[in-house]
Formats: structure tokens, C-alpha cells, sequence
């Protein structure tokens, strides 16, 4: 057993292999310039022989236009702005004719509590802090009306110009996107699977949609019997149902106590608005309710909330 | 369920970190000026010990080694624009710290800073070299950091003047501010390094102030940078005047190095090898020339 663990040099082992993980990411992150004061940082998505996608944070995209791509190895890119969502604070960008390096991403259950992770940037030159996966929220209720079924939250500190650049782990894997405008002061970053279904939905509609079923709901307890039969203990009990809204041309009725959504059990709003954000608008999902006690499945065509 | 391999790594690593901060402690000086205290790096055994301008910007202070032994302290060089004073005690075979090389630094590696933060005594934190910025308010009080080590380490008033080190143990910079939460700047060895060899003490004899660089100029030369320096004073008889140097020239690099803000042109001057001549790219008259000098060393700036 300790054949395998050399009496000296872990630490400077360790050292080495970071150093290689901020070297492995470099590759990958490039400097955005799109804003008046410091640039930003943006990850490497995508790279194909179109060309590279770019994903960033959408607060540090200040401008539409004239937007450059500085690549890891000096060349300075013209970059056309595919979509963004406030929502989420994501934004992705399109260099065109260039192919970049695209960043290797960790698996979902790599990411842990406890794991070593690397904040990185490059407003200026490459820059890293360390720290560890602190918590793995969620969902998570951000300023401005942003929600996230999942955000990992970091104790390694952000500095200037560090948002839109990747929390990475102790092997240089992407495990998330961080943005300074999700927690006041908080080191928090948009989950990779979040990260990839918000920048598809931004290559296709250029903007992601909220999805809006028009109902009023509230939390209701169920009764013993069918809080055994349905396996939850609340439901959503709608009191509103807006005339030939979404809900209403899916066949609910104010009296109806929705118990899922798109099969993730809904006990109270916050899983209802979570579900609307996550799935997309204009797709048929699948609802489940209560209705004189009877679990009934219909089914709803969530619109776009304005 | 933690593994016996990885109690074995974990025992390992935090063995190591306790040796190392150990190893350091004993280079690790304690500065008092009359004001108040500091921290200083032993830099050789001799007697040379390094620290930050800002704990000594006079002539001498007291210098307190780890065993408990006080000698006083005379300033022999210092560089205000970079934050750093040597000082020489009366002593020998002293735990110098083995000085690494900070341009060899990659960003990502383990550093340590030790010193006496708040008075605690032989503190060490813990953190990684994270690049060389850029940060906001990278200057203040006059100080210059522009070729400064940034570490998410976290320092306190009292870490001052004292040792950042790699995984090796080797003293890669000074510690000199507090720029945040986990967030420290350090001067970087290499510095320390030519302001002990004197090439930080190079002058031309000129005084400067800052300039935008005027826009029909740049867009003309095809200059790029945003700053440049002009020349308010040439002293009699000194390098520059020599050199030819005019009051009203604009000087826009040093041996290639652009020149945007006062502290840089010293760091400039630094960087030749000794006994080479600088070449100075100026505008003179709207043209662009460049004059080569060569620069002398001044004495120890003291405080006023």
C-alpha cells in the first residue's frame, strides 16, 4: 500500500497536475470583447469545419456587434451573437471559418462536493483560482426572476471578468459556466447539461422561451389516502384557469389538483415553474391530476409567457 | 467510505504542507520601524533580507528572526515603484529561502504565502498562482504592480514583505497587497532579483509624466498603445542628456517593452543585461526615432 504513495513529493504532484488542468482548459477559453470596460471570458462549445460556438455570459455581451473573439493563441476573431437569454445569463457566439479547440466537459456524476475545481478566466491573460465544489443546489432562485433546477456553487473566488468562463476539475473538464450575476459575491456556474440545452435552444430560436400554462395554482396537502396512492404528499390545486389558455385548451378545470409535470412530481410552485422553464414551449408534455380524487393523465401545450 | 490509498495521499499531502510551511517559517522575519510591523524574506544567509517599500520607507528598522534573536536593520537598496527594501543585519549563516524562478511560474501551481498577518506569528495560507491579471485598481497609493504575481491566497496587514512559495519551497515572489478576499498580489522574485544586482536602480535622469497617445499620432505611426510617456525634464550631464534626449520627446518603448505608465519605465531599464546600452523608441517633431542610452545606477532612494 504505501509502495503507491511516494514518501515525498504529493504536493509538488499535485501542483503539476494542476498547472496541466489550467494549461488543458487554456485551450479552450478564449476573451470576449464585447463590453465598454473589461473583456470577458467564453468557453470553446462546439468547433466543426463551419467554424467554433461560443458560449459566454450574457451580461458581459454589452454590444450586438462589433463583437471579437481573442483565441488561445493571440488571434483576434470577428464573432457573430447567436442568441442570448437574460433568463439564464448564457449567450452564445458563432465564429465563423475558425476552428478552435472545444472544451472537454466532466460527466454530471463527477461533478461532487468536495471535488477539487479550478475557476478560470482570460479578461487579460489566463487566470485560475482553486477551491472546492461547495453545495449542488437546487433548483435555485437567482435575482431578476432566474431559476435553475440545478446551480454548483464554488468557494474558489471569481475575479474581474471571470464570467463566462468554466469552472473546471482537478482534470481541466468543464463542469459549468460561471456568471458573478447569479449570487451576490458567490462563486456559482450553470451545470453543463443546463449549459447545453439552453445554448441548443439559443442555436435554433436564437432566445429561449418561458413556457406559460395560464393557470392560478396553490399548494394543497392531500388527503392520506391518495397521498399514498400518488406517493407525494402535496399537489398544486388550480383556482384559475384562463379561458382558452394553454391549461384550458389541454382539458384542466379549475378544481383539478396537478400532481406532475412532464413526469417530475409538482408539490409546490416553485417545481411548476421549474418544470415550465425546463421543458420547451410549443411541445405537447405530459400532465397528471387529480381530479374527484381519480388520477387522470392529459396532456398540455405549454405557450410562450410574455 | 474513505480509501486506505486515499488516507495514504491525504496523510502524505498534509505531512508535506506542514514541512514545508515549517521550512519556510524559519526564513520568515519579523520588521518593526517605529510605526509598525511587518513581515521580510531571508534572502541570503549573509545577512539580506527582502521586504516591501511600504514597511520600511526609511533608512532602518528592526529585524526579529524566527529563534527570537534582534538585530537592527540598514535599508541598502530599495525600489519604491515596485514595493520593495533590502536590508542588511549583522549576521551570518541565516535559513535563507531558496529563490525560485517566477518567470517559470505556470498558472494553476500550489503557492504558500508565510508571515505574521495581524501579529499572528508565522502564519501560512494556502492557494494557487493565478496569473498576472488584470485586476481592478491594480494601482494604488503610487505603487505600481503591472508585473505582479496574483495568487488566491488569503493575506492580511502584517503578511507584508513576506515570502510566497511554490510546492518546492522556493521563494517565487514578495508579498505586497491585499487586493480582496483570496485575492494578493505579490512582487514578482525576478524583480527582487534585478534590484539586488542593481539593474532595478537604472535611471536616465529624466522626469515624465503620462500622455494618452495622441490619436492622429497613433493612427498615422500605427501605434497600438493607448499611453506613452513625455519627457518634462532632462537633468544636465545625466545618461539621457548624453543620450540627446529632449524635453517634449515622447517615449513609447524600451528595448521593445511598451512604456504606458511611469513604473514602467524603470522595469524597463531592468530588463537589459548588464552592460548593455537600452534603445529607446521616442516621437520627436511627430517622427518616430530611436536613441540608444546608457543607463546609470542611482543611489537608494530614501523618504522624504
Amino acid at each position: 500500500m504505501s509502495g503507491t504513495v511516494s514518501a515525498s513529493g504529493i504536493l509538488q504532484q499535485l501542483s503539476d497536475e494542476m498547472a496541466g488542468a489550467v494549461q488543458t482548459a487554456g485551450q479552450s477559453i478564449v476573451r470576449i470583447n464585447a463590453r465598454r470596460r473589461l473583456p470577458a471570458t467564453g468557453i470553446v462549445w462546439a468547433s466543426d469545419g463551419n467554424g467554433a460556438t461560443i458560449v459566454s455570459a450574457n451580461h458581459v455581451i454589452e454590444r450586438d456587434e462589433e463583437i471579437t473573439v481573442v483565441a488561445p493563441d493571440g488571434r483576434e476573431l470577428p464573432a457573430k451573437l447567436v442568441g442570448r437569454d437574460p433568463g439564464s445569463d448564457l449567450a452564445v457566439l458563432k465564429v465563423e471559418g475558425a476552428a478552435l479547440t472545444p472544451a472537454p466537459r466532466a460527466p454530471q456524476e463527477a461533478v461532487r462536493v468536495g471535488a477539487i475545481v479550478l475557476a478560470l478566466g482570460r479578461a487579460g491573460e489566463l487566470a485560475a483560482t482553486i477551491g472546492i465544489v461547495s453545495a449542488l443546489g437546487g433548483p435555485w432562485e437567482g435575482g431578476r426572476g432566474r431559476r435553475f433546477a440545478k446551480l454548483i456553487s464554488s468557494d474558489a473566488p471569481m475575479f474581474p471578468g471571470f464570467s463566462g468562463g468554466p469552472l473546471v476539475d482537478a482534470s481541466g473538464r468543464v463542469v459549468g459556466l460561471l456568471s458573478s450575476h447569479l449570487g451576490r459575491g458567490m462563486t456559482l456556474a450553470i451545470p453543463n447539461e443546463e449549459v447545453e440545452r439552453i445554448a441548443a435552444t439559443l442555436g435554433t430560436h436564437g432566445k429561449v422561451a418561458r413556457g406559460y400554462l395560464g393557470v392560478g395554482a396553490q399548494p394543497v396537502a392531500l388527503p392520506g389516502a391518495l397521498k399514498a396512492s400518488v406517493g407525494q404528499d402535496q399537489g398544486l390545486l388550480l383556482v384559475t384557469v384562463e379561458d382558452d389558455g394553454p391549461a384550458a385548451r389541454g382539458g384542466l378545470t379549475v378544481g383539478d389538483i396537478i400532481v406532475a409535470l412532464a413526469g417530475q412530481p409538482t408539490q409546490s410552485l416553485d417545481d411548476l415553474r421549474t418544470g415550465l422553464a425546463t421543458e420547451p414551449v410549443g411541445q405537447a408534455i405530459p400532465v397528471r391530476i387529480l381530479r374527484g380524487g381519480q388520477p387522470t393523465d392529459l396532456s398540455v401545450t405549454p405557450g410562450e409567457a410574455k | 467510505m474513505v480509501s486506505t490509498l486515499t488516507q495514504a495521499i491525504g496523510g502524505a499531502l498534509a505531512g508535506e504542507l506542514a514541512a514545508l510551511a515549517e521550512r519556510v517559517r524559519a526564513g520568515v522575519v519579523r520588521i518593526t520601524n517605529g510605526r509598525g510591523a511587518g513581515s521580510g524574506t531571508i534572502w541570503h544567509e549573509d545577512g539580506l533580507i527582502v521586504t516591501n517599500y511600504h514597511v520600511v520607507p526609511g533608512e532602518r528598522a528592526r529585524v526579529t528572526l524566527t529563534d527570537g534573536r534582534e538585530f537592527p536593520g540598514a535599508v541598502v537598496s530599495n525600489l519604491p515603484e515596485r514595493d520593495l527594501a533590502v536590508i542588511r543585519i549583522e549576521a551570518r549563516g541565516l535559513p535563507a529561502l531558496p529563490v525560485g524562478d517566477s518567470t517559470a511560474l505556470r498558472v494553476g501551481e500550489i503557492v504558500m504565502a508565510v508571515g505574521h498577518p495581524l501579529g499572528v506569528p508565522g502564519a501560512a495560507t494556502l492557494g494557487i498562482y493565478s496569473g498576472t491579471g488584470p485586476i481592478e485598481g491594480q494601482e494604488r497609493g503610487g505603487r505600481h504592480f503591472r508585473e505582479a504575481i496574483l495568487a488566491d491566497i488569503e493575506l492580511r496587514p502584517g503578511n507584508s514583505g513576506g515570502p510566497l512559495v511554490n510546492a518546492r519551497g522556493e521563494t517565487i515572489g514578495i508579498n505586497a497587497m491585499v487586493m480582496g478576499p483570496r485575492t494578493a498580489l505579490a512582487v514578482p522574485s525576478a524583480t527582487v532579483v534585478r534590484l539586488i544586482g542593481g539593474r532595478a536602480r537604472r535611471i536616465l535622469g529624466v522626469r515624465v509624466e503620462p500622455i494618452a497617445t495622441p490619436r492622429a499620432l497613433a493612427a498615422r505611426l500605427g501605434i497600438a498603445q493607448e499611453a506613452a510617456l513625455i519627457l518634462v525634464d532632462v537633468a544636465a550631464d545625466s545618461p539621457a542628456d548624453r543620450a540627446g534626449l529632449l524635453p517634449g520627446d515622447i517615449v513609447l518603448a524600451v528595448d521593445g517593452h511598451a512604456i504606458e505608465e511611469p513604473g514602467d519605465l524603470a522595469w524597463g531599464l531592468s530588463e537589459a543585461p548588464d552592460g548593455t546600452p537600452v534603445t529607446i523608441r521616442i516621437v520627436r517633431g511627430g517622427a518616430p526615432r530611436e536613441v540608444t542610452v546608457e543607463a546609470e545606477v542611482r543611489a537608494v532612494a530614501t523618504a522624504a
